[in-house]
């Protein structure tokens, strides 16, 4: 049971305004890196190109890393919508906004520049992947919205980035795949992208991958074969990292107006990671002077975390208990279209049922449109 | 309750403790600059031992932000007392927590009367 939405001749979703937090135009998609390759300085104008060089990473075309876009292809998920995915109306109209009734999607490129070895490649590849989405995505509705990726290690570059895109209408947020080779985004080397974003009144969306990550922990993953157990594990262990290392240094302290969203993480573990945080602040506080109250209220003034992939108990109530303790005000709705963990709105509903209409809402639409600021 | 003369004023100075038992309780009496506290030997958390844990100051941060740096200062040395047990820090002028809101020391009266420290429980 909680899976199977009802048939109905109704169109899905028509009662509630549905705001899609993570829908993915992959970036590594050989047809948007031929795009973004265009838009690119030799040498990784050719090496990003599918048609010339390896398709992206600056690997030589053996070995795990240069597989990575394969892996991905196949656990692409929703074949059916994946193949042409420049074509918005097949792509995202017709599947997303018209099949599972949503009214906004915020759009993200993906891009996993954490684990790309050169600097100066993601430097220059982070505005071409911009331009794309905006000029192959943005312009094509006004009822799209997207997040500006930034790569992290040149903070400063990161900053201006923000500065170059921060007014455009319908780019809404900060995307940052964290990870890979980069250190706890709390520490002060990063503080240019925060304040960047809060200068431009952008949230900042974190979002990993399961190949990402893979990155981080690379000698626990060296010991983990099947997808069931690195996937279970890469986005959660991937957020906990995030979240606690900028709340352990202050980074929401520091920069009160900012909010953080994570996105592609369910949200069993916030819970679990709030209650230890308190503990490890309550016992540890010298260390973190710039905290001026629990972890856990940090967390509820300035985190968002979107529902997908929403986790499954045996026991239906308890993903309400566990929605009750993190609070309808701080969950997103999100689909993670087009790949194959993807949640139907439809069925996800069901999960929220117990909540009132006022609660339901900001769920699936309220929050994202007060957090992002959309223009709707 | 009964007020109890615990020990002579000039034996407890300034920055020293001591824990007595009163009608039962473990009380700990602290001179903090010539001021004297008393509180239940007793932390809200797990029920430590508050007052046998060390005392010390904390750390001030603050974050400028044009400058985009933080900055630190140790304050208020001798006033802080950790609990032992996991660390808890308490305010030992006001008896707050500063590591958990809401949570307070219990805290007692304290007179110095013809050179003795009085302390009523
Ligand atoms: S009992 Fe005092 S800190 Fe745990």
């Amino acid at each position: 049971m909680g899976t199977a939405s009802t048939p109905s001749e109704e169109e899905p979703m028509e009662d509630l305004l549905v705001v899609d937090t993570d829908v993915h135009v992959p970036e590594h998609h050989p047809d948007i890196a031929e795009k973004v390759a265009a838009k690119m300085e030799m040498p990784y104008s050719h090496l990003l190109d599918p048609n010339k060089g390896t398709g992206g990473y600056g690997f030589p075309s053996s070995g795990s890393h240069s597989e990575v876009p394969d892996t991905l292809s196949v656990f692409g998920g929703r074949d059916d919508v994946s193949g042409d995915v420049t074509d918005t109306e097949a792509y995202i109209d017709e599947p997303l906004r018209e099949g599972f009734g949503v009214d906004y999607p915020i759009i993200n490129m993906q891009p996993m520049w954490d684990v790309y070895p050169d600097t100066e490649q993601i430097v220059q590849q982070m505005p071409a992947a911009n331009d794309v989405l905006v000029e192959e995505f943005m312009d094509a509705n006004d009822d799209y919205f997207g997040l500006i990726a930034v790569q992290t290690r040149d903070p400063e570059a990161a900053a201006a980035e923000i500065d170059r895109l921060g007014d455009h209408d319908q780019l809404v947020g900060v995307f940052i795949h964290p990870g890979g080779q980069e250190r706890g985004l709390g520490e002060s080397r990063y503080d240019p992208i925060w304040a960047a974003a809060e200068d431009h009144g952008l949230p900042i969306v974190f979002h990993t991958t399961a190949t990402g990550h893979m990155w981080d922990m690379a000698g626990l993953y060296r010991t983990m074969s099947k997808m069931p157990e690195i996937h279970t594990l890469s986005h959660p262990f991937a957020m906990m990292w995030v979240v606690t290392s900028l709340i352990a240094n202050g980074t929401p302290a520091k920069f009160p107006d900012l909010e953080f969203v994570i996105l592609e993480s369910g949200i069993g573990w916030v819970p679990y990671l709030i209650s230890r945080l308190n503990r490890e602040y309550s016992t540890w506080r010298s260390q973190v002077p710039l905290l001026e109250k629990m972890p856990e209220e940090y967390i509820r003034d300035q985190f968002y975390f979107s529902t997908q992939p929403l986790g499954e108990f045996n026991k239906r109530s308890h993903m309400a208990d566990m929605i009750d303790i993190l609070g309808p005000e701080s969950i997103m709705f999100s689909t993670d279209h087009p790949h194959y963990d993807f949640d139907n709105p439809e069925s996800i509903r069901g999960f929220f049922s117990h909540l009132s209409g006022e609660d339901q809402r900001a769920v699936f639409g309220e929050n994202a449109i007060e957090v992002f600021d959309l223009p709707v | 309750m009964a007020t109890h003369s615990v020990v002579d004023a000039d034996e407890l100075a300034p920055g020293d403790h001591l824990v007595v038992e009163l009608e039962g309780k473990e009380i700990g009496v602290y001179n903090i600059d010539g001021d004297y506290y008393a509180y239940t030997n007793w932390c809200a958390h797990q029920s430590g031992p508050v007052c046998e844990g060390p005392t010390s100051g904390f750390l001030e941060a603050e974050f400028d932000r044009d400058q985009m740096e933080t900055t630190t200062e140790y304050v208020r040395e001798g006033e802080i007392v950790a609990c032992p047990w996991h660390g808890w820090e308490f305010d030992l002028v006001t008896g707050e927590c500063h590591s958990k809101p809401g949570v307070q020391l219990i805290s007692h009266d304290v007179d110095v009367e013809d050179g003795e420290i009085h302390v009523t429980v």
